[in-house]
This record gives structure tokens, sequence and C-alpha cells, in this order.
């Protein structure tokens, strides 16, 4: 499959297939990770940060992949392992090249989002995500989440956001 | 509010591109001038990605199960260095794999540590670059190429041109093509003479040290893992050869199914896949294998053994798991280098662990499990297929997809086979032999300690019951001498006594002289006086114009620092009798009544850490007090007991014995709860584990009790769980046999319920007819079903008797003569 395909794939539903195709890749990825000083279970997670990134990237409307994609999330990687090791305190050295990611200011704010939302509770954020994720009419999300009217269900959503809001902006307050 | 609501509304649809041309615009214009507009859409843009990140989160999770579920770890052991490849002979390349990298150079501008990328001048056109991997041949090493495949290589197993094992450092040169598409690349031809292979990848191992090529002691053979998408039926181990044209022919196909490989077999998990979470869940876990081996065999215990005949006792489970001996037996360097020594083995192990929820095959998975045990010399697959015939439904299946893969065997002389297999035999019934014998003798310490306990409680009861009994006597006889002076009557009246009043706290009786005579006793007179004796009620006689009374006073004490003490107890000692009440502890008081016409004392004795406190006051009144107790020596304590006015040898020993309940009390709950837990813990480990009386049980239950009783909700009759938590044994086996008549006696329990379920009507007896013991044990196995592992809680700490009275009254009439 070419790397355009594949591309495709994660931008429209079929996002399952693409990152398991993406997986082949996991064993160098551990591979990398495991020779600079980190366990499997490290390498594990910077792969899933790299795929999250990667899906962002090529969600982009002007993202224009520059070399091959799985050197792109080999470099995604290398780049999230020596950001992980400077955190740790135990970056020595690797010059390793890296891809340019840009501006990570994005990607932090992104993390907190992720955070304070994972704290709204498991109904609220299947709410959340029906709407804005998977895009489901306000019918729909009554029906699915067995509310009584649309107008419960509206209500309920903007309850939830408002949590989701109220714990963002403590969280930012908090790191900042 | 609203307004909040209805701008995260507007924000959401620009967002989410729902506005209409005109209003974006009017949004954007707005947002230029708006700080706080804008602060909230970049807000509101986070809390998107956010979300997009949750929900990819799930899909990468998915994902990679998926990749574990396409890989499937093939085994190859190679007993020669070159190009090999793992392929089966089909018309096709099935492609189902992304374009690989090979041939780009950006990584090769990296220093790894252990690899090193170059190229090594080979004899064959092949263009793969080839990892090189600095091992120690002094030790077993593992190498992981960067596709995953993982190369295991025994220690010195590599051999110089002379063909001498060599020592120190050698680099492994690995060259790998998975993917068609580095096959493709990498110029190499999926060909066998004419015949395309379907492949499953393709590596060549290479050997060097000091720029020699090495060869293999074809000994010891290397072991490959090698990812592959699917495992095929047929898929074999080629060899290539480099042709005249250079590319590459496949030859010499051997069968993979042929390399079983083994492992350490201590390194292998034998345990049911339940047993360690098990632990953790209950708190028991340690990562020290010897303790959890031992748990494990103890719970398996009663396993996996067939009774020696029906009805047999002994045995009072269900055949259900495997036995722990047969395991224990097995797990052992004995059994290294034999088929039980592979992970294969061990997954088939698992699948019959796992056997309890196929209905159809658990009665067979210990004969299945010595058909492996008995056939170490066969082909895996022979065994698969042997296993598949004995077994039933989804198991049969699964045994029999697994002899389809065709796993080999490891070469294990006949002779070997044999040997172990009688070692096997003999060694499990000593095993079998060892884990019961540590069992027994658990169960019998723990019914020694029942016993015990019970032992001590009856002595401690019957001595306070006996002395209780003796102070109501003497109190009969004082009320009863006290009545006839003061009246001026004697045993020659025959009196009739009738309840005329009944003020606050007293009831007055007044009686009529009806006939003079010789012959008749003051049998009524008696009774009144006997009855307020015994049920301690301030009773007022009269006669004419005499009146006489009798008295009773409450006395309550507390204990200065009561929590300091383990064990107090509060004795009320009657003068002139020789004999002690033990007072009713009713929180936080000691208490009981005392006759106005009694001398008493009180002696009040605790027990903190094996020492003794003491307190006597001699002249007792009525009322309530607070005592502060003094550390005494236990033979001062004696001869205070034992002194000019007293001799109450047994009351210290009542305490005592009292105490020495207490203690055994601890130990026994302790050692109750263990036994909870253990039931539970095999319950968890075992789920199919039922003990024979709770099978017989839930027969029983579900033909006689259920049209009436659930165990957990009230169907007509009250919910049955924890009944036995409720009342004791004994009340319930009563009961059941016979409720009308428990009624009819005005047993409070009894009636309470009858009262309780009363719209129901009474519950028709159960039981009645057969033999009081069997009887007894079919109720008993009832209840055993209801109660699963729960143990009923009885009051084990106080010892308080109640006093018998109608033996009482027995001892009375004997010594009154009525």
């Amino acid at each position: 499959m070419k790397d355009e395909d594949l591309i495709n794939r994660l931008k429209t539903g079929k996002v399952q297939q693409g990152l398991a195709q993406l997986y082949r890749y996991f064993p160098k990825v551990r591979q990398f990770v495991k020779r600079n000083g980190g366990t499997s279970e490290q390498a594990n997670d910077i792969f899933q940060e790299s795929l999250l990134v990667l899906l962002e990237k090529t969600n982009q409307p002007d993202f224009i992949l520059t070399a091959s994609l799985d050197t792109y999330l080999f470099s995604i990687c290398k780049y999230k392992w020596k950001a992980e090791l400077i955190k740790l305190n135990r970056y020595v050295n690797f010059d390793y090249e890296l891809v340019d990611l840009g501006d990570t200011s994005d990607e932090k704010r992104y993390h907190l989002a992720e955070q304070a939302l994972s704290n709204v509770g498991e109904r609220c954020l299947e709410i959340l995500k029906s709407f804005y994720v998977l895009h489901l009419s306000m019918q729909e999300i009554a029906s699915k989440m067995q509310l009584k009217t649309e107008e419960v269900a509206k209500n309920q959503k903007y309850r939830c956001l408002e949590k989701a809001r109220q714990n963002y902006l403590k969280l930012t307050i908090s790191t900042n | 509010m609203h307004d909040n609501q209805a701008m995260l509304e507007r924000i959401e649809r620009y967002l989410m591109k729902n506005m209409s041309e005109d209003e974006r615009s009017t949004f954007e214009e707005e947002l230029e001038k708006d700080g706080n507009l804008k602060s909230q859409l970049n807000q509101m843009q986070d809390l998107l990605m956010g979300l997009n990140r949750i929900a990819f989160k799930v899909h990468i999770k998915k994902a990679k199960q998926y990749y574990k579920n396409l890989i499937t770890l093939k085994y190859v052991g190679i007993a020669l260095a070159g190009l090999v490849a793992i392929a089966s002979i089909y018309w096709a390349i099935h492609i189902y794999l992304v374009p690989s990298t090979i041939g780009q150079k950006n990584e090769q501008n990296g220093t790894e540590p252990e690899v090193v990328y170059q190229e090594i001048v080979t004899k064959d056109s092949i263009s793969i670059k080839t990892q090189l991997f600095k091992i120690d041949t002094e030790a077993n090493a593992v190498i992981e190429s960067e596709s995953g495949i993982i190369v295991g290589i025994p220690k010195s197993c590599l051999l110089d041109n002379l063909g001498k094992p060599v020592n120190g450092q050698v680099f492994i040169g690995l060259r790998e093509a998975i993917t068609p598409a580095q096959i493709v690349l990498a110029g190499l031809e999926t060909k066998n003479g004419n015949n395309i292979l379907e492949t499953g990848g393709m590596f060549h191992l290479s050997a060097y040290q000091n720029g020699v090529e090495l060869q293999l002691d074809s000994t010891k053979p290397i072991i490959v893992k090698v990812p592959t998408s699917e495992e095929k039926e047929g898929m074999q181990l080629y060899k290539g050869e480099i042709t005249k044209e250079g590319g590459v022919n496949w030859v010499d196909p051997k069968p993979l199914d042929q390399s079983l490989i083994p492992v350490d077999i201590l390194s292998l998990d034998f345990y049911p896949p339940r047993l360690i979470p098990a632990m953790k869940q209950h708190g028991l876990y340690k990562t020290d294998k010897t303790y959890t081996d031992s748990i494990y065999y103890a719970l398996s215990t009663e396993l996996g053994q067939k009774p020696i005949s029906e009805g047999d006792s002994y045995n009072d489970f269900k055949i259900v798991g495997i036995a722990g001996a047969t395991i224990k037996t097995i797990w052992d360097n004995k059994f290294n280098n034999t088929l039980l020594a592979t992970n294969d083995f061990e997954y088939r192990l698992k699948l019959l662990h796992n056997s309890c929820n196929d209905e159809a095959s658990y009665d067979f998975t210990n004969d299945v499990l010595n058909l492996y045990i008995n056939n170490l010399d066969k082909n895996l697959y022979e065994i698969d297929l042997m296993a598949a015939k004995v077994l039933r439904g989804p198991l049969k299946r699964q045994f029999e997809s697994l002899a389809r893969l065709k796993k080999g065997k490891l070469e294990v002389s006949k002779g070997l086979a044999a040997e172990l297999g009688v070692y096997f035999a003999k060694r499990r019934l000593m095993n079998e032999k060892i884990i019961q014998e540590a069992r027994n003798s658990y169960l019998v310490n723990y019914n020694k300690q029942l016993h015990d306990f019970n032992v001590s409680k009856t002595l401690s009861r019957d001595i306070i019951a006996e002395n209780a009994q003796k102070a109501t006597l003497h109190d009969i006889e004082v009320n009863r001498k006290n009545v006839a002076k003061q009246l001026g009557v004697n045993s020659n009246l025959n009196i009739q006594v009738m309840l005329t009043n009944q003020e606050e706290g007293i009831q007055t009786y007044t009686a009529r002289v009806y006939s003079f005579g010789w012959n008749n006793i003051d049998r009524a007179l008696s009774e009144v006086v006997i009855n307020a004796s015994l049920s301690k009620t301030n009773i007022k006689i009269q006669i004419g114009g005499k009146t006489s009374k009798i008295i009773y006073n409450d006395l309550k004490l507390t204990v200065k620092h009561k929590e300091n003490f383990e064990k107090i107890s509060s004795y009320l000692i009657p003068s002139n009798a020789n004999c002690f009440i033990k007072m009713q502890e009713q929180k936080p008081y000691y208490t009981d009544q005392m006759n106005a016409d009694i001398q008493y004392q009180t002696v009040v004795i605790g027990e903190s850490n094996g020492k003794r406190y003491f307190n006597q006051t001699k002249k007792q009144k009525p009322g309530i007090y607070e005592v502060k107790l003094k550390e005494t020596s236990i033979d001062e304590i004696k001869k205070v007991l034992n002194g000019q006015s007293l001799k109450l040898t047994n009351l210290f020993h009542s305490f005592e014995v009292e105490a020495e309940v207490l203690a055994k009390a601890k130990e026994f709950k302790k050692a109750k709860q263990a036994q909870e837990v253990f039931c539970r813990l095999q319950k968890d480990v075992f789920p199919c584990v039922m003990r024979r009386s709770e099978i017989d049980g839930k027969a029983l239950f579900e033909y006689n009790c259920k049209s009436c009783h659930a165990i957990n909700h009230q169907v007509v009759g009250p919910a049955l769980r924890g009944v036995s938590t409720r009342h004791s044994r004994e009340w319930i086996v009563e009961w059941v046999s016979n409720p009308q008549g428990m009624i009819s006696k005005k047993d409070p329990d009894a009636v309470k319920l009858y009262e309780q379920y009363k719209t129901a009507g009474v519950m028709s007896a159960f039981f009645s007819n057969l033999e009081p013991f069997e009887r007894d044990h079919t109720i008993e196995s009832i209840i055993n079903y209801i109660d699963g592992c729960t143990t009923s809680d009885e009051q084990l700490e106080n010892v308080q008797p109640k006093l018998d009275v109608s033996d009482t009254l027995k001892k009375i009439r004997v010594r009154f003569g009525f």
C-alpha cells in the first residue's frame, strides 16, 4: 500500500486499518527506545503518543508528507523519546536527524485538554464524543444515551462541556 | 448562564462549519474585536482536539490488539547459517503489507550502541543491508531485529574454520526481508524450481569474528522467531541457493513442525490462569514461587481425585480441575527437554485449566493431561489428535485445530520416555500424598482448635450455670423463710394466693386461708415465692393484716479504664451461699439484681497482658458504682476468694477458664477466617468446584424449598441468604422439621417469624419422618448450599449462659418436695 493510501485511510473513516498497518513499525521503535535506555512499556507509550501526533498532523489540511510515512513516524518517535529523556533528566546526546514538528506548545495544550476531558465522567465523555467526533445529531444522542428528549440531551451536553471547560481552565492555571 | 450557552453554541457552529457565509463573516469580524470570544474559541478548539485524541486512542488500542492478533511467532531451529525462508508453495504472493523503506539511507546516520550497519562483502548480490549485533559467545544471547525477528543464540554454538568453538566477542549479521516489498526490492525471488513460494519471510544469518566467517555447531541449533501475519498450514523452512544468474533458488524444505523448542520448564507457567489474579484480589499475592506453589497445591487437594466408591465421604468434592499433584510432579527439571517443557504444552495446559466452562469436557481433563505425560516420545500433533478424541464440545474443536498445526516431537528415546512415565506415576502418588497430608494436618489442627474451643466453652458455661443455679436456690430458700416468718404461716396451711394489685414495680398478692388441717403444704404460696425469685419480681403478699415483701434492687457496675483490659468479669457473691453469680454485661455496665434480704459482696477481675487486676467490695449496696481495678497477684486473689468468710475456689478457676475461652476464640476465629478465605479463593481459582454436600444441598433445595424460598430475595417465605448467621444450626434443624411445634412452644424467634409471615401461613414441616441423624445431615447440606463459603459467625467471645429454668425448677421440686 502506498503512503498516500495509508494517509487517506487515516483521514477517512478507516483509521483503524491504517493504524494497524502502522503498528508494523512498532518493533523498530521498540528497538530504538530500548537501545536508548528505555523499556518496552515506555516504547509502547511513545509509539502511541507518536501515532496521535501523526494522526493530528495528517488531519491538518496543509499536511504534506516530505519523507516516507514510516520515516516520518519514526522521526516523531525519536523526537518524543528525546523529549521524554530530557523530562526524566536522563538525556545524554543522540544526534539523530529529527523532523521539525513545529511549535509543540499546541501538543501540550491538547494534552491538557485530553486530561480535562478524561475527568468529566464516562457518560459525559460519551455524549461529547458522540456530538463532536462522531457528529451524531441530538436526537440520535438522546436515543443512544436513553435520554427522554432532545432537549434533555442538549442540556446534558452543555453541562458536560461546561465541566470540561472548568477542568481545562483549572489545569491550565495550575500548570502555568 | 443562558448567554454563555448561546455563545458556546455559536463557537461550536463555527468550528463545525455549520454557519452560513454571512453568519461566518460576521462572526469572524466579532472575533477580531472581542478578545473574550477569541479565547473562548481557542479553548473550545483545544477541547475538540482533546476529544479527538481520546477517540484516536481507542482506535490505537484496537489497532494494537489487531496487530497483536496478526502476529503469531514461528519457531524455527536452524542448524546452518545462511539464507533461509519460511514459505509454503503457492501460486500467488499474498500482499498485505505496507511499503518498506529498504534502500533509504536515513537510519544509517545513527550511532546505535550495539548495532552497526555496514555493507559486508557477501557472496551473493542481494542488496539488503546487514544488521550487525555484537554478542558474547560465553553466554546465551538474544537479539531482536528491526522487523521483530528474535534470534536466540545458545552459548558456544559457533565454530571456527577448524571446527573448534570460538570464544569472546563475535558479530552476528542478520539480513532480513520479511515483507514482500522488501523481498522484491532486495531482488530475492520466491522460487522453488519453477514453483512460486508464498513466503512468510526470509532472513540471512551469518557470524564473524575478526572478519572470518564462522560456522554453526549443528548440535546446537539457533532459535529464530519470525513474525508472520498468519500461520499457514504447510509452511516449511527452505534453504536459499544462489543460482548462477545471481538469483536465489529455495531448496531443501524442512517442515517447521519438527521443531518443538524446549525451554526451561521452570520458566513456564503451569498454574491455572485464575490463580494469580485471585491471589492478588484476596491480598495474598507474593512473588515467591514456593509460596504460590503451596497455595495452589493446597487449593487443589480435593480436585481431580476419583472417589474410591460411591458415597465415599473422604472425598467430598466433585472432580473439576487439574490435580495439583500432577502439576507438582511434571513442573520439575526432570522433564526438561521433553515436550512438556515447551510453550506449546504450556498453551495446551492453559486450555485444559480453563475447561471448567466446558461442561462436556471437564470430566476428561485429567485424562487428557495424562495423554501428554505418557506419550513423551510421540509427535505433539499425534497427542493432540488423541486428546481431541477424548474431549467433547468446543474443547474438542480447539484440540483438533491444534493438531492441524502438526507440531512435532522432541527427540526423547523410548527408554527415557518409559522411565519418565514410571517416575511420573510414582512421584505423582507421592506428591498427592504429601499434599493431602499437609492439608489433612491443617484440617486436623483446625478441628482440634474447634474442639478445644468448644470444650473450654462448655466447661466455662457449666461452672457459671452451676453457680447461678446454686445462687437461685439460695435465693428461694431465703425468700421462703422470710415470707413464712413475716406472715406467720407454716407449712400446715392450705392457702389460695391471688394477684390483687399491680403497682409500678411491685405486685401485690392477697392470700386467703380456707381450711385448717394437717395434710397440705403451702404449695400456692411457694409457687408465688419461687416464681418471684426466678424472675426477680418485686412482690408483696398479704395475709390477714400481715404483709411480706420480696424486693430486688438493681446493681450496676462500671470499670474505670475498661478499654485497657482484655477481659473483665464481675461476680456477685451472696453471703453464706458458697456460690457466685456472673453479672451480665450490658454496656457500659455489669449488672444484676440483689435480693434486699441477702447480703452480697462483689468481686471484679480483669486481665491485661497476662496480669490480673482485682477489686473486692465487701458490703455491696444496690446502685451504680464505678470500680477501680488494682493489679493483684494470682495467689493473692486466690487467698481472698478462699478466705475465712468465702470458700470460692471455683470462682477464680471460672475466670481463668473464661480467659482461656477468649484466647481460644480469638485463635479459632483467625483459623475460621483463613478457612473462609481459602474457600473463596478455591471458588475463584476453580470456579466449578462444588463440595458434594453443596451439590446435594442444591438438589434438595430445589426439590423442597424452591417453591417458597429463594436465596437472595423474598418469595413466599424470607430470603435465605445468611440464615445460618441469624439462627443456630440446631435451631434451623428444629424449625425446619417442626415449625408448628416451635411456635406452640413459644420459641421467641419462631413466634417472630410467624408474626412476620402471618399471611403466608405457617411453614410446613420437612424431613420430620427421617431418622434424627439423617435429618440433621440433610438440613445441614441445604444450609451449606445456601451459605457457599460463609461460615456462621456465632458469638465467640462472651460466655454468658442463660439460666436453664426448667432444670432449676426440677431441682427445686426435688428439694422442696412438690
